[in-house]
């Protein structure tokens, strides 16, 4: 079309209605400018608050929307978490919303089980299909269960489970409600504290900070929150700069920023937590220091001239950075309870040091919440009783026999999981609620999708210090994209078709949910709920309940819990989370595979890290295609040589070699084959023993920056 | 109001590399606000667009090991090697002292590129291209680039119109905080500052007076108009 054509075409009434019938969706286009609705200024920017979704941390955000279209995410400045800050993951959460891989509407499958056969129906239909299985299983008197399964147990989606399982009480038919991630905290510390609530690590006004593995700048418990501490704590105004020290056999982001990094062996950060102790008690820097009572053997076993060998940190570093912790203002001990099976021994250990030192419920140390969780929906609701996914999927029995239908929300077991993967294709009846097209909905026979977090209603709340919460309200952003129904919502509607005329479900909606717990907010004062949910979050004094407790005589020993590196498998694979594409929840998204990793700017796909001596003992090469091969499976990746991981150990991300998505599909590797534990069971372990070897093949290696060949077809 | 109320406001940055953690929030901050594409293929030829990136430094061996980060865009320099070379005069200085670019004079030559000491210049080799909805996140305000055109930060030029709008609706100077380029604002350890460096009151002013005050490739006499806070160790 030229210039003239265009003009003539859109300046005369009667053609430019040719014009608009011409475009697909002429109202997303024209109409707006046009005939605008009085909600809104064509032009003006409307900034929106809710909570992000793309992990669990609880960042408030405001989605800044113009013509109703969300085209930006920032933090929101009012929310005591993030501060208007937000990481990379939540900087792409538009890409979540605007996918085009998302579920249209619901769907029915047609072809074979897996075959990826769907037609579309409307929601009537697809309600009415679900509710006559669950009727016909139901009828089935003696069968086995209905399983709901989700990603998480808090929420508004947990709520309308519970009133979903109420519903068929009356039947005597027993749901079962699954969530992932019931793992009990080790970090919490329980042992150490006496308490059963996630401490606040006061990073901030720490002087001396030690981290055993805990990666807090990239995942572990909230990253933005623990970024905005760590500014603090390397230089604010009036506070000297503070000494950071991290234990890692592998050099992490979070490592890169330690002043002093400590390539340990993997599994020995207890050991080491203990020889500081040791060194602490002996040369007396600490009056009244008291022995541990979790040990079954002497402390004086521990002492850093002992351990070395096994850690493989020479002691005199061990005894002066005992001698600098213990000589510290205020010092700090964190950690991670994911590397290996002995995570919840290893944090008791760390942990102490805490403890020994003194700085429990003080500035720079361990602050202990005054009440022990606080939820904005528990004076809405009843007691939920969810048990483990991956315990069912891990276990023995295998969930296939278990179940007559599974109905999953949010969970990918069959790429998490996947050794539960043949369980669940087992299963006669599966409905997924997933926005996706992923592993697990493939072989869905129904599928419902859900909103995405943009289009929910939800509510949630996070302890900010030892009194406060930040209660923070997740809102419809703007219409929905697609034909998609909050999960909540559906399982409401179902459940009153199930339950019968008798049964009346206590919330019509998770948006009633979300307005009656503002409305309940203890000490909301004059403040209204609508302005609570424009803020988007309401910061109060957490009410509840604290109950100390006597944990059960916990006895036992480090000195030889370290793994096993010898025979046919001598190198340890540690696999990492990315702050990024986390566990494979964010592959999908472009912008996020094209973010390079913070340490070896690897983007769009798998490597394998190894130590530039192990691999020239091994006779790999930069960019050489590698096997890494564990005793349950192995994975094909390009090798990177990294100088900073401990010659005995290799390392791969979580996150990639997805078989569903556009722009994850066929990319990289699932490190989650070598390992069906690995991030599954209830003690996480984040290693495998491995052996490493060059194979034949094309490696597919992507690095920013580091080379940018004008000709990349010639070999250099 | 001080003095410097009729004056252009003349904008800088400063980045505490002390603080920044390399985490890259401001890499997708920025992709985001500026309609910046992705693509497999462009980043496979070497040619992915990043208008802000992280850099690493690795030090020592194993196991004495240190990796320094270091964000790097466009320096905006006062004495910029990329303006003279343009034979179309589409890259020139602002009375902000903002490195501009315009778009469509730009004929692709790729002088001013070659000339760029801190390569934060990159060229459009493709065209760009989201897959359809994702084109719905695109940011209204921001021109799209087509191929053969090169583009660069711009201090996010669109929140800067907007806070000296701003500031003139309310008969003021532009003063700290009126202005957040996207990376900027997203900073999780709060490592960059933004503002007007003649306003001598403002918090980059302030900063830039600090004695871990440097700039990238000082001796070029590029005289940047970002400032690295060293790091401290």
């Amino acid at each position: 079309m030229n210039r003239r054509k265009f003009i003539i075409l859109t300046g005369v009434g009667a053609t430019s209605a040719g014009v608009l019938s011409a475009c697909r969706h002429p109202e997303e286009k024209l109409i707006p400018a046009l005939i605008p609705d009085d909600e809104y200024v064509p032009g003006v920017d409307y900034w929106k608050a809710s909570t992000c979704g793309m992990c669990d941390a609880g960042c408030g955000i405001i989605v800044r929307t113009r013509e109703h279209r969300a085209n930006k995410i920032e933090g929101n400045p009012l929310h005591p978490v993030n501060r208007g800050a937000l990481c990379a993951r939540g900087q792409a959460g538009l890409q979540l919303l605007y996918n085009p891989d998302r579920i249209r509407g619901p769907m029915r499958r047609t072809g074979e089980r897996g075959a990826g056969e769907f037609e579309e129906i409307t929601w009537d239909e697809a309600i009415k299909s679900l509710v006559d299985k669950l009727r016909e299983i139901r009828e089935q008197k003696g069968a086995n269960t209905v399983a709901f399964a989700t990603k998480k147990k808090d929420g508004v989606t947990g709520i309308a489970a519970e009133i979903f399982a109420s519903a068929f009480v009356p039947s005597g038919l027993r749901m079962h409600l699954l969530a992932e991630g019931l793992d009990g905290d080790a970090e919490s510390g329980p042992e150490i504290y006496n308490r059963f609530v996630t401490p606040i690590f006061d990073i901030a006004n720490a002087t001396y900070l030690i981290s055993f593995g805990a990666r807090f700048l990239e995942t572990w418990h909230s990253p933005v929150r623990y970024s905005l501490a760590y500014g603090e704590f390397r230089n604010a105004r009036g506070k000297a700069r503070g000494k950071f020290v991290h234990i890692e056999p592998r050099m992490s982001m979070t490592a890169a920023n330690a002043d002093e990094w400590l390539p340990a062996r993997t599994g020995t950060e207890g050991l080491i937590a203990l020889a500081m102790a040791q060194v602490i008690i002996r040369e007396g820097l600490r009056k009244d220091a008291t022995e541990p009572k979790f040990l079954s053997e002497p402390l004086e076993n521990y002492a850093p001239e002992k351990i070395a060998d096994e850690a493989d940190i020479p002691a005199e570093k061990i005894i002066r950075i005992a001698h600098e912790f213990a000589s510290a203002e205020r010092p700090l001990a964190i950690g991670s309870s994911r590397p290996v099976a002995h995570g919840r021994e290893n944090m008791t250990a760390i942990n102490y040091l805490n403890l020994l030192l003194g700085n429990v419920n003080k500035p720079g140390g361990v602050v202990l919440p005054a009440v022990d969780d606080f939820d904005p929906l528990d004076h809405v609701s009843g007691e939920h009783r969810i048990d483990s996914l991956q315990e069912h999927l891990l276990s023995k029995e295998g969930i296939g026999d278990a179940f007559s239908a599974l109905l999953i929300h949010q969970s990918n077991p069959v790429y998490k999981t996947p050794r539960g993967a043949e369980g669940i294709r087992k299963i006669p009846f599966i409905a997924s609620f997933s926005s996706f097209m992923d592993e697990t909905t493939s072989l869905a026979d129904l599928i419902l999708p859900d909103h995405t977090y943009l289009e929910s209603w939800d509510i949630s709340a996070t302890l900010i210090d030892e009194k406060r919460v930040a209660v923070t309200v997740n809102r419809p952003i703007e219409k929905p994209e697609l034909n998609t129904r909050q999960t909540a919502d559906v399982l409401i509607a179902i459940s009153r078709e199930i339950g019968g005329a008798d049964f009346s479900p206590a919330f019509e909606s998770a948006e009633e949910m979300v307005r009656k717990a503002i409305e309940q907010l203890p000490g909301r004062g004059e403040e209204t709920s609508d302005s609570i949910i424009e803020k988007g979050v309401w910061v109060g004094e957490a009410t509840g309940k604290a109950e100390s407790f006597k944990p059960a005589t916990f006895q036992f020993s480090l000195l030889s819990a370290s793994a096993d590196s010898t025979g046919d498998y001598p190198l340890t694979l540690l696999a990492c989370e990315r702050a990024a594409i986390g566990v494979g929840e964010h592959s999908n998204l472009p912008l996020l595979q094209e973010l390079p990793d913070a340490m070896t700017s690897v983007m769009w796909g798998s490597w394998v890290e190894i130590n530039p001596k192990t691999a020239s003992s091994l006779g790999i090469a930069d960019g050489d295609l590698v096997e890494v091969t564990s005793s349950h499976g192995s994975v094909r990746a390009p090798a990177v040589l990294y100088p900073a991981i401990r010659p005995d150990t290799v390392a791969l991300a979580y996150g990639q070699g997805h078989g569903a998505g556009r722009y994850a599909k066929g990319r990289g590797a699932n490190v989650i084959e070598l390992n069906p534990y690995l991030n599954g069971s209830l003690r996480r372990p984040d290693t495998v023993q491995v052996k490493v070897s060059k194979v034949e093949g094309e490696a597919r290696l992507i690095r920013f920056g580091t080379m940018l060949p004008e000709h990349p077809e010639v070999k250099r | 109001m001080s003095e410097t109320a009729n004056q252009k406001p003349q904008w800088a940055m400063v980045i505490d590399l002390d603080r920044c953690t390399g985490c890259e929030a401001c890499v997708v901050a920025c992709k985001v606000e500026n309609n910046i594409p992705s693509s497999e293929e462009g980043s496979s030829r070497g040619r992915s667009i990043n208008w802000i990136r992280i850099e690493r430094y690795f030090e020592g061996e194993f196991p004495d090991v240190r990796v320094k980060f270091r964000p790097v865009l466009c320096q905006h320099c006062e004495e910029a090697p990329c303006e003279p070379v343009c034979p179309v005069y589409a890259t020139y200085h602002t009375e902000e002292g903002l490195n501009a670019q315009v778009y469509n004079r730009c004929v692709g030559t790729r002088y001013c590129a070659n000339n760029c000491p801190y390569s934060v210049r990159f060229f459009n080799f493709f065209a760009p291209h989201w897959d359809a909805p994702l084109d719905k996140a695109l940011n209204p305000e921001v021109s799209i680039r087509t191929t053969g055109v090169m583009e660069k930060c711009t201090f996010c030029i669109q929140r800067i119109r907007k806070g000296e709008e701003k500031a003139r609706d309310e008969n003021r100077a532009v003063r700290d905080g009126d202005v957040v380029p996207a990376c900027v604002g997203s900073c999780p350890t709060r490592a960059m500052y933004f503002g007007n460096i003649a306003d001598p009151e403002s918090e980059v002013s302030r900063l830039s007076r600090s004695n871990r005050a440097e700039r990238l490739f000082e001796d070029l006499g590029t005289k940047p108009r970002v400032i690295y806070l060293s790091k401290q160790d």
